[in-house]
């Protein structure tokens, strides 16, 4: 069982490789479809007026 | 067989680090987390895999390979504080007690990870990345208890965590999955792929129930802390709780009376000879600060048996803590502030309580940026809340084992401010 799960280690960080290489191919600008854009935006709205240093 | 194999994905590993530095960047990481070294028997077991994907990370990055990877070096107060933390235990480790066997293994290990650290906000610049360096996190860390998980549930909860020498104990095995488990929670959040989220859905499940195979008392206590936070946190906090409760549910069945018997002792604690003696080594520790408030007696000093004599019945901040019995060896500092006062003074531990502090700030600036810049940005004041999770059961298990230098709270911390600098510059570009 070990065995197995070590191969599909490496596999799964061959695939990170691999889309992190066409990325960087890419000028780092395509996402590779790893992630969701999935947001909640009613949560977003900006307070008007509001400082990012707090 | 297993070094063939890992012979076989070494010659594209070292292809796709030369051509882009932040896929180096990732190996360099991903090696140190899940410890190759001790998963292979044969002829692969002796590569320094950390240290040449470290170099060769390092040489194409300077050598500008026109991946998205710039090199621009942007001050920030985590770095400070790491860099604080270095140059001061660089000190504390050349003023240190003779003969400590691992002091400047230790402080080694520490400007490693510090070294790994100061690059991410340089590479990991945009979400994508991001979000490559928390599934390398997940891959590198889980692995440990993926197999144990999967062991205790088809062995009906017999199995106990098998631990290797990289994470010391089952303590310590415990903690580490605890720190993963609020990461994972962020990948399944937000990861596009149906089936790639119900992965770290049940991998989830497997950690806690190999947080359980570890048969900790800290690991358990973690659990609780980790569960509160990840409702608190979490912008679901049905689905947080639900989770919870299929992984209690999972727990009740599955567990074997000797672990419930074992857990039950928590609450008797101070008639415990193994937490007693974790005091003791608070008691010690505390007094080798005292000794040297500035420098600390070296790293892991407290373990050294000569040191521990000297300073067993010494004035301690601790004293009245009435429990003696002889050792016969100096056992560990059991706590991660103890085992850094004892090391590095009061000093030490207020550089390391500020480095904590900082990263919570942090945290909030996050949260605060990703508000400010609006729609489609939830996502990084999200991986804020579930890395403070992280740092949480770092901080609560951490507190009763000698964790101060593993690499993995180092690591989260610097990703906040990663995910900070990528919201600022978000913020900065709106602004113009």
């Amino acid at each position: 069982m070990e065995g197995l799960l070590f191969v599909f280690e490496l596999v799964a960080m061959l695939l990170l490789l691999w889309s992190v290489f066409k990325e960087g191919r890419s000028g780092g600008t395509a996402d590779q479809g790893i992630f969701s854009y999935r947001e909640n935006l009613t949560k977003n709205n900006p307070p008007k007026g509001s400082s990012p240093h707090a | 067989m297993r070094d063939l194999v890992m012979l076989g994905f070494m010659l594209p590993f070292v292809a796709l680090a030369f051509l882009s530095p932040f896929a180096g960047y990732l190996l360099w990481g991903w090696c140190g987390l899940v410890a190759l070294n001790f998963y292979l028997f044969g002829f692969m077991q002796g590569v320094p895999y950390v240290q040449v994907f470290a170099l060769i990370t390092l040489v194409s990055a300077l050598m500008q390979r026109g991946d998205g990877t710039t090199l621009q070096l942007r001050g920030n107060p985590t770095f400070y504080w790491m860099l604080v933390f270095v140059v001061h235990g660089l000190v504390c480790a050349t003023l240190a007690y003779p003969d400590l066997p691992r002091n400047w293994e230790l402080w080694g290990n520490v400007a490693k990870t510090a070294l790994f650290c100061s690059l991410m906000p340089l590479l990991a610049t945009n979400r994508f990345r991001i979000h490559a360096l928390v599934l390398m996190i997940a891959i590198g860390t889980s692995f440990h208890g993926v197999l144990d998980g999967l062991k205790f549930l088809s062995s009906g909860g017999a199995h106990r965590a098998q631990v290797i020498a990289k994470f010391g104990d089952n303590n310590h095995l415990a903690m580490v999955l605890l720190m993963v488990i609020p990461l994972l929670y962020y990948l399944y959040t937000y990861s596009k792929v149906l089936w790639v989220r119900m992965a770290f859905l049940g991998t989830i499940l497997l950690m806690v129930l190999a947080v359980v195979a570890t048969n900790s008392r800290g690991g358990l206590l973690g659990l609780f802390a980790v569960a509160i936070w990840l409702v608190y946190r979490s912008r679901r906090r049905f689905l947080g709780a639900l989770l919870i409760a299929a992984s209690a549910y999972l727990v009740i069945l599955l567990a074997p009376s000797s672990w419930t018997e074992r857990m039950d002792t928590i609450q008797a604690a101070e008639e415990d000879a193994s937490f007693m003696g974790r005091v003791v080594a608070w008691r010690v520790s505390a007094a080798i600060a005292q000794e040297h408030p500035v420098f600390g007696g070296g790293f892991r000093a407290v373990q050294s048996f000569p040191v521990w004599k000297q300073f067993q019945n010494a004035p301690s901040l601790l004293g009245f803590v009435d429990y003696h019995r002889e050792f016969s060896y100096a056992p560990a500092a059991h706590s991660i502030w103890f085992e850094v006062l004892g090391d590095q003074g009061f000093v030490g531990l207020a550089i390391f309580i500020a480095l904590i502090a900082n990263a919570f700030r942090v945290a909030m600036a996050v949260r605060r940026l990703a508000r400010l810049n609006g729609a489609g940005q939830q996502w990084a004041a999200d991986l804020g809340n579930m890395l403070t999770v992280a740092l949480v059961a770092y901080v609560v298990t951490g507190s009763a084992l000698s964790a101060a230098y593993f690499e993995l709270p180092y690591v989260c911390m610097m990703l906040l401010e990663t995910v900070r600098q990528h919201q600022l510059r978000m913020y900065e570009s709106r602004q113009a």
